[in-house]
């Protein structure tokens, strides 16, 4: 069975995904309204361009992101907690795909923000603070990289920090900015109904995709681990040079 | 009569103007006006009339030019498809890249862990 879940989780990630797509572009919603503004005409702030649907991925991914931080962070205290490597091996993969979904995020994002207001980056709190959380993982990614193993239990630190700052991007940062804010029933209320099906569909998909993900890459820390076991083996053992 | 004196007082300032100015017409008109207050009240009102339907002309050609600009690039962004080519593209290849390099290092792992075990069993053979 373990050595199936990373399939079948592919799998369900690749069907949900033709799912999405199809659905993004045959079933949801793309209308603009006029209204008028004084003299002139202008477009309806509740008008959906065919841009939003980079929406469908965006946010499914900084969705993903926020989970992959999550379990980084609760993986890296249960680490801390019990020195039990095998919890520092799911901190270490989470972080990397959070760092890949992140990347995802962040280009995504700017696309869309070059789309429809123009520029390709605001300063504005939700992005910067974003960028910061991305810029934290990569923190940690490049210290479990170049640390050797005395970086474990600071970059478990560092996972628990960007933990910490997950809610403030989620929900503390309803500044008066471009971003579209979530809603105080969460995102989904806020949502056309249109939409719903194709972005819980993009959601699932997203989910199959990330628990591959982090399957694959605990799989090959797990490796990692076993070679630097072999080697001290065979060097306490005068086998190895 | 008086329209003519108007039109006419209109026209020639204007021509004035238009050649550099005769300073003898213009003398003539000036002093009229100061003369009789009511027939420089006509001509300033008749200017001002003419004036403000060559301003309303011209605002209403604006008006409709802006409306024809916002309403074209609006439209635009309305239907841009080129962004959200980009966005796919680039959420496609981060995901392929990364999945790629999941793949490359589980096998070089493969290859270590593999080469480390003939390694030490080539030893250990070794030493007994």
């Amino acid at each position: 069975m373990r050595k199936l879940f990373v399939p079948i989780c592919a799998a369900l990630g690749a069907i949900g995904l033709v799912g999405t797509c199809l659905m993004v572009f045959t079933s949801t919603p793309s209308q603009w309204n006029w209204q008028p503004d004084q003299r002139h005409l202008i477009l309806s702030t509740s008008s959906l361009f065919f841009n939003h649907k980079i929406f469908y991925w965006h946010v499914a991914h900084a969705i993903m992101l926020f989970v992959a931080v999550g379990v980084a962070g609760v993986a890296s205290i249960a680490f801390l907690a019990k020195r039990d490597p095998r919890w520092d091996d799911v901190a270490l993969g989470a972080a990397e795909v959070a760092v890949a979904f992140g990347g995802v995020v962040l280009l995504t994002g700017s696309i869309w923000a070059r789309a429809a207001w123009g520029v390709w980056w605001v300063w504005e709190t939700r992005l910067t603070m974003s960028l910061l959380l991305w810029l934290t993982l990569v923190g940690y990614v490049l210290v479990r990289r170049f640390a050797g193993a005395s970086g474990e239990r600071l970059a478990a630190g560092m996972a628990i920090f960007a933990m910490i700052g997950v809610p403030f991007i989620y929900v503390m940062v309803n500044a008066d900015d471009h971003h579209p804010q979530a809603g105080p029933n969460g995102a989904a209320a806020t949502l056309d109904p249109r939409m719903r099906p194709a972005f819980y569909l993009s959601l699932l998909t997203f989910l199959f995709w990330f628990l591959a993900l982090v399957a694959l890459r605990v799989r090959s820390a797990r490796m990692e681990r076993e070679v630097r076991e072999l080697r001290e083996h065979g060097l306490d053992a005068g086998l190895l040079s | 009569m008086k329209r003519i004196i108007v039109l006419v007082c209109l026209f020639v300032p204007a021509l004035a103007f238009a050649q550099a100015g005769d300073p003898a017409a213009r003398k003539a008109c000036v002093d009229a006006m100061n003369a009789d207050p009511r027939f420089a009240g006509d001509i300033i009102k008749t200017a001002e009339v003419q004036l403000n339907e060559q301003v309303n002309k011209d605002q209403v050609i604006k008006d409709a030019c802006m409306i024809q600009v916002m309403q074209n690039e609006e439209t635009r962004i309305a239907r841009n498809k080129l962004h959200v080519i980009l966005a796919y593209a680039a959420m496609w290849l981060v995901s392929a890249g990364f999945v790629v390099f999941l793949w490359r290092r589980q096998q070089l792992l493969k290859e270590e862990i593999a080469s480390l075990r003939r390694d030490l069993e080539a030893a250990a053979k070794e030493a007994k």
